[in-house]
């Protein structure tokens, strides 16, 4: 950052504040002004970087018509059917941010096959994933059949039999270092997602709502077990991830649903038992190899809908970046949230509610919304503005640029 | 007046105690648990603890002992799901808790059923449940199959990716005047609108009622796709279609 310093006779009045009136800062700066609770030149955007702040391929295909920019849309993300965001269109919205896509079961060896009405892929967890065959009607690969639900009490032998996937392979960050040292010398920040959906979650998927819920209450140490299982595998993941590139990756990606869209899907208490000591685990290795590097690795974590009596949690993790900021779900309002953890937490998310106004209000109500939004969090810093959750394939491009517009005109200090 | 003395099983009275806090639900517990046998408190008391295997037991015994189909479920099974249903709502419990008390229900009910049937009892409702065309999730629409069932509705479980023309088949077929919808995407939502549409064509929307649900549905939401009721859980499921089939919460929950 560059200081002005003007000098009247002997008094000398140094404006580091203003430094963003007078030059433009790259994203590197900018990103981390605001990391670190300060104002940047403008608010950093995100589109693309990971799975949760992304776009789904045909919403991306109408945005490059919309925009006038011919490409062939690759994917990033089979499961949510995400687009690859190219170099052009994060130019040409000026985000701030590039993705580390670590190679795992949403990206790698995605290689369906058609059953009947679906084409049916099996990955490396043994999860059967299904999409109708028919385009008008696939839209997404779900969850169809669950790996360990089969055995209504599952025992820790089940859990030790499993064929748990090794996290730790080299191929699953192949390509990434090379990617991370471009972004680093285009003057980006760099965001690695992880290995797989967070602990909770994939414990969810292994054994289905069904399996694990009772489990939790019924055989608290197999399910405790399937969660380490989980855990074992992030944290060979994130060794290797850090230990070989770690110098150039500025942001991890973790997650882990914990809200529902008016409650918790468990209870906080639970989750401090047994989840959070996981989530723990994780946040202390990722650390741990920041100090070995000398340097800041900041933390993301996504958990959307309600989450508000676990932000202290996430605060003593030391969690830097909360995502999303689900301000339309009951005690997530904006304003209290900025007004509490503003100062401790970035939100990066919370800039447009992507289940009603981004999809199907009109341009003047997304404009509104938008700008409400960053009235709110821009305040300050700790604000990376970027939608509650990917972009779904029906969302208008003129509703993507209305608030994109309005981010340009209205983010700025 | 009933007493909350008058229930003969401690931890039942403990979890009135704890519970219930809203005046009238109190009186209506202690008036629906005052009247029933001790058995059938035992029952009840089962079903709140989520045990499986003891509410397997109960239920089995209690039949075999003469006592009738109806009053096992009533007394014992539903009433104990009417507590669980408050906890939950009050986040006293959570899924977790929920669904074992909800799969222990079901162990209940896998004895009552076949008697049900037999005799031609009518269920409380019949309702076909399924998630709307394109979409492939189903966990929020599971739980509610399973507390629907808890509290004595018959269920048709259309599955996922359900087209309208599945829905007005099942309809045929199995004449339930409920269809529950559920959608997870934003980019499904429409086909509920599109699958009362397609009973609207076909003549029949006169004699159904549509419920929907799903995390990003709005009552506004269901309301604009022609829905009767919207339900914000599987809890408010359970409620919205008892109001449906005009049973009010506060005379059968």
């Amino acid at each position: 950052m560059i200081d002005l310093v003007i000098r009247k006779g002997d008094q000398e009045l140094r404006l580091s504040s203003v430094s963003a009136l007078i030059r433009r800062m790259n994203s590197r700066e900018r990103v981390f002004a605001t990391l670190e609770h300060t104002e940047p030149d403008r608010v950093p955007y995100d589109l693309g970087t990971g799975p949760v702040t992304s776009i789904t391929c045909r919403a991306y295909q109408n945005l490059l018509g919309h925009l006038g920019i011919e490409e062939e849309v690759t994917l990033t993300d089979h499961i949510q059917q995400l687009a690859n965001v190219s170099e052009v269109m994060l130019d040409r919205l000026e985000v701030d941010t590039r993705g580390l896509w670590a190679k795992y079961n949403h990206t790698h060896n995605f290689n369906p096959v058609r059953e009947g009405e679906y084409m049916v892929n099996r990955d490396e967890w043994s999860f059967t994933y299904s999409i109708p065959v028919d385009p008008e009607h696939a839209h997404w690969y779900d969850l169809t059949k669950f790996p360990l639900f089969e055995k209504k009490r599952i025992t820790m032998k089940d859990v030790e039999a499993f064929d748990w996937p090794d996290g730790g392979l080299p191929w699953r960050i192949e390509g990434l270092k090379e990617i991370a040292m471009a972004a680093h010398e285009q003057g980006k920040v760099t965001f690695c997602r992880g290995c797989c959906a967070g602990v909770f979650e994939m414990a969810l998927r292994l054994r289905g709502y069904e399996g694990f819920f009772p489990d939790m209450i019924k055989r608290p140490d197999v399910a405790q077990r399937i969660l380490d299982k989980v855990t074992e595998h992030k944290l060979a993941f994130w060794d290797l991830m850090l230990g070989e590139m770690g110098e150039y990756v500025d942001i991890i990606g973790e997650a882990d649903d914990i809200g529902t869209q008016s409650s918790y899907l468990c209870s906080p208490d639970m989750y401090r038992e047994m989840i959070k000591p996981c989530h723990k685990e994780i946040f202390d290795l990722v650390r741990s190899h920041a100090k070995r590097l000398n340097k800041k690795i900041y933390i993301f974590f996504h958990s959307d809908g309600v989450n508000r009596e676990i932000l202290d949690d996430f605060v003593e993790l030391g969690i830097d970046i909360f995502n999303p900021l689900q301000f339309t779900c009951p005690g997530m309002d904006t304003a209290d949230i900025k007004k509490t953890y503003g100062d401790v937490m970035t939100f990066w998310g919370g800039l447009i509610d992507t289940q009603k106004v981004l999809p199907f209000g009109t341009t003047d109500e997304v404009r509104e919304q938008t700008k409400r939004q960053i009235d709110i969090l821009a305040p300050g810093g700790g604000f990376v503005a970027c939608t509650v959750h990917n972009i779904q394939h029906e969302v208008p491009p003129e509703n993507i640029m209305a608030m994109w517009e309005t981010l340009r005109e209205h983010g700025v200090y | 007046m009933a007493e909350l003395s008058d229930i003969p099983n401690e931890f039942v009275r403990g979890e009135i105690e704890q519970f219930i806090e809203r005046e009238d639900e109190r009186r209506h517990i202690i008036k629906l648990y005052s009247k029933a046998r001790l058995e059938m408190v035992n029952l009840a008391a089962a079903v709140i603890e989520g045990d499986d295997e003891i509410v397997d037991d109960l239920t089995a015994t209690a039949l075999k002992e003469g006592i009738d189909a109806i009053e096992v479920m009533d007394d014992g099974l539903i009433a104990g799901m009417a507590i669980v249903g408050i906890k939950f709502r009050e986040n006293f419990i959570y899924v977790p808790e929920v669904l074992c008390c909800a799969l222990a229900m079901k162990e209940g009910m896998a004895h009552i059923e076949p008697i049900l049937s037999e005799s031609g009892i009518e269920p409380v409702g019949k309702v076909i449940m399924g998630t709307v065309r394109g979409d492939l999730h189903d966990i929020g629409k599971n739980l509610c199959i399973m507390l629907l069932r808890g509290a004595g509705f018959e269920v048709m479980d259309l599955g996922v990716d359900t087209s309208p023309e599945q829905f007005i088949d099942a309809y045929k077929s199995y004449n339930a005047k409920i269809v529950g919808m559920s959608a997870l995407l934003t980019t499904t939502m429409p086909n509920m609108g599109k699958t009362v549409e397609a009973f609207s064509e076909a003549g029949l929307r006169a004699d159904m009622k549509f419920m929907m649900g799903g995390a990003p549905v709005t009552p506004e939401f269901a309301d604009e796709m022609g829905g009767d009721a919207y339900g914000d859980n599987a809890m408010e499921c359970v409620a919205v279609a008892k109001q449906l089939v005009g049973v009010t919460s506060s005379s059968k929950t």
